[in-house]
């Protein structure tokens, strides 16, 4: 018997959650329903003004921000809010900055995750839609270099690529330039430049049924970026990026942050956060008192443990636990969310799947069926001593 | 795209891996070294003892699985991994990977060394080693969470890997129920 049979577990493992490698995990979100209704609420409500979400979520290591950027992905597939009329194309990208990245890099970033494939899927269709190709390209980019560009996404080899690599922003030569009949590169204008053309893609999706919506982790890295002109401009990304006239691209970033000034400034200055909105930062907090950790490990072990087995183990070895704290004793699981909870900073979700997996391992070494208090008390400690 | 999240390490990976930790200032969850030989590295600039040293003074978790010692240098290792408090020690025979990871409470600054070094004096003095050191940045990222799916669940429950020593904490007053 190995380790995942021993403790019923349902397809998995380990009690670890993850849904980078195991993408269902992503429906998961347990025990803070207060936070989880506060987000899909503003969801909900970004969706009708300014027309898509434009949010800031923040919290400590280990708090679940990536985890929330999963969920509200799978949520807004699963159960699209109903003010939201395209599908939601999302996308997630972990952003990387270093001490001179500037707004180039980080269109690039996003220009990468989007792809060239879904943009020339997105022109192509909308070319067996349109009697006027061109007409309609301007129409949604409301620029004629823009509009020429993206009409030679349609065309492959080389052309198609020198199109895409001038709307990720690279300098192109002239000769390049000529080939592609635009007059300059993108974002010799600047930051607004690159907006616009984001912006612009953001449209030709709409047309295409689909919304764009970017859910970027790690946006802590911004603090990475140390010279002044490239801080300014990535500002000036955001900032014409949270202008309400962007309706056509959504994002969500998430930050390691305890409080709001410990983010990177250039995303809680003053004209930041008035265009996305107070409302829109929301904190990931830690689980603010025992009843919320008895709920999230309970609503874990639920839907981690596959129930059908437990009980039948629970019945067959008369362990004498019960199914919902199981493979923890009563007495176990109450002083497991105790420890959890004596230091509310440390009462994360990420400590409480550590401490959930080092318990069981620890009664795997020792062949116990059920976790006991002896257990508890010598890894609680270790994890939020 | 420049790659900044690994890097080849031809010339002493482990002092390298060993130095990064020593140095290292951020807050750190635990420490895994995983290798069929350990010694104790006495002679060389970072010892096993100042590793289990340091790890003790910020009560961090050293996770360590090698083979059942057969030479006189595996055994004095053993006995200095034994004597911190903060060590867990596994057996597995059939162990013969060397992955050694760093994990730090902020992700991003998490390490690993996985290549052909033992964790021993030979491997830092004589041999010749390859190694790659992977940062936890972009997709360096993921790879040191496989390491730790791999190295801290799949690896310590397999059913031959022994467990001979447990992390001892001193436990809190306990007032509930």
């Amino acid at each position: 018997m190995d380790f995942k049979q021993w403790f019923c577990l349902n397809g998995r493992e380990s009690f670890t959650i993850d849904p980078k490698v195991n993408p269902k995990d992503a429906k998961f979100y347990f025990g803070r329903a207060e936070i989880k209704n506060r987000i899909k609420a503003q969801l909900r409500r970004s969706f009708v003004e300014p027309g898509v979400p434009k949010m800031v979520i923040y919290g400590s290591f280990g708090s679940g921000k990536t985890q929330t950027l999963f969920h509200l992905e799978y949520s807004l597939q699963n159960e699209r809010p109903e003010a939201c009329h395209q599908i939601p194309k999302l996308l997630h990208l972990d952003l990387e900055m270093n001490s001179k990245s500037d707004h180039k890099n980080w269109h690039l970033q996003l220009l990468e995750t989007l792809g060239k494939p879904i943009v020339s899927n997105w022109i192509d269709k909308l070319f067996s839609q349109t009697q006027n190709l061109d007409l309609e390209l301007k129409n949604i980019f409301g620029n004629v270099n823009m509009a020429e560009a993206a009409k030679n996404l349609r065309v492959g080899g080389d052309m198609g690529l020198l199109a895409w690599r001038w709307f990720c922003g690279y300098e192109l030569k002239p000769n390049e330039l000529e080939r592609l009949n635009v007059t300059r590169s993108l974002g010799d204008l600047g930051a607004g430049d690159m907006i616009n053309a984001l912006v612009g893609i953001g449209r030709l999706a709409e047309r295409n049924g689909e919304k764009l919506i970017f859910l970027m982790d790690e946006a802590e890295q911004f603090k990475n970026v140390k010279t002044g002109d490239a801080t300014e401009s990535l500002h000036t990304y955001l900032r014409k990026l949270a202008e309400p006239s962007n309706s056509s691209v959504g994002y969500i970033l998430a930050s390691y942050a305890l409080t709001l000034d410990d983010m990177a400034e250039l995303i809680v200055r003053a004209d930041v956060r008035t265009r996305i909105g107070e409302n829109n930062f929301i904190e990931i907090p830690p689980l603010p008192s025992i009843h919320d950790v008895q709920v999230f490990l309970k609503e874990l072990l639920l839907e981690l443990i596959n129930q059908n087995q437990a009980e039948e183990k629970i019945h067959n070895e008369s362990l004498g636990v019960s199914l919902e704290t199981y493979p923890f004793t009563a007495e176990s699981f109450s002083i497991l969310c105790e420890y959890a909870s004596q230091d509310p900073i440390k009462a994360l979700p990420r400590n409480l799947i550590k401490a959930v997996n080092e318990c069981a391992i620890s009664a795997w070494d020792e062949r116990k069926p059920i976790i006991d208090p002896n257990i508890v008390n010598e890894i609680a400690p270790l994890i939020f001593g | 795209m420049q790659i900044d999240y690994v890097e080849i390490v031809t010339d002493k990976p482990i002092q390298k891996f060993l130095l990064k930790f020593y140095l290292t200032d951020y807050p750190m969850e635990n420490l895994v070294l995983i290798s069929p030989f350990i010694g104790n590295l006495e002679g060389n600039r970072i010892t096993l003892d100042s590793v289990c040293k340091k790890a003790a003074t910020r009560k961090m978790p050293i996770y360590v699985i090698t083979r059942t010692p057969e030479e006189k240098y595996q055994e004095d290792a053993i006995n200095t991994l034994i004597n911190y408090d903060y060590v867990e020690l596994r057996f597995n025979e059939s162990l013969h990977a060397k992955l050694y990871f760093c994990l730090c409470y902020d992700e991003s600054k998490s390490f690993a060394l996985l290549g052909s070094a033992n964790l021993t004096r030979n491997s830092i003095e004589q041999n010749i080693e390859i190694a790659m050191m992977i940062y936890g940045k972009g997709p360096g990222r993921e790879l040191l969470k496989e390491f730790s799916r791999w190295g801290l669940e799949r690896l310590r429950t397999l059913n031959e890997t022994k467990l001979i020593k447990k992390i001892k904490v001193q436990r809190r007053q306990y007032y509930g129920l």
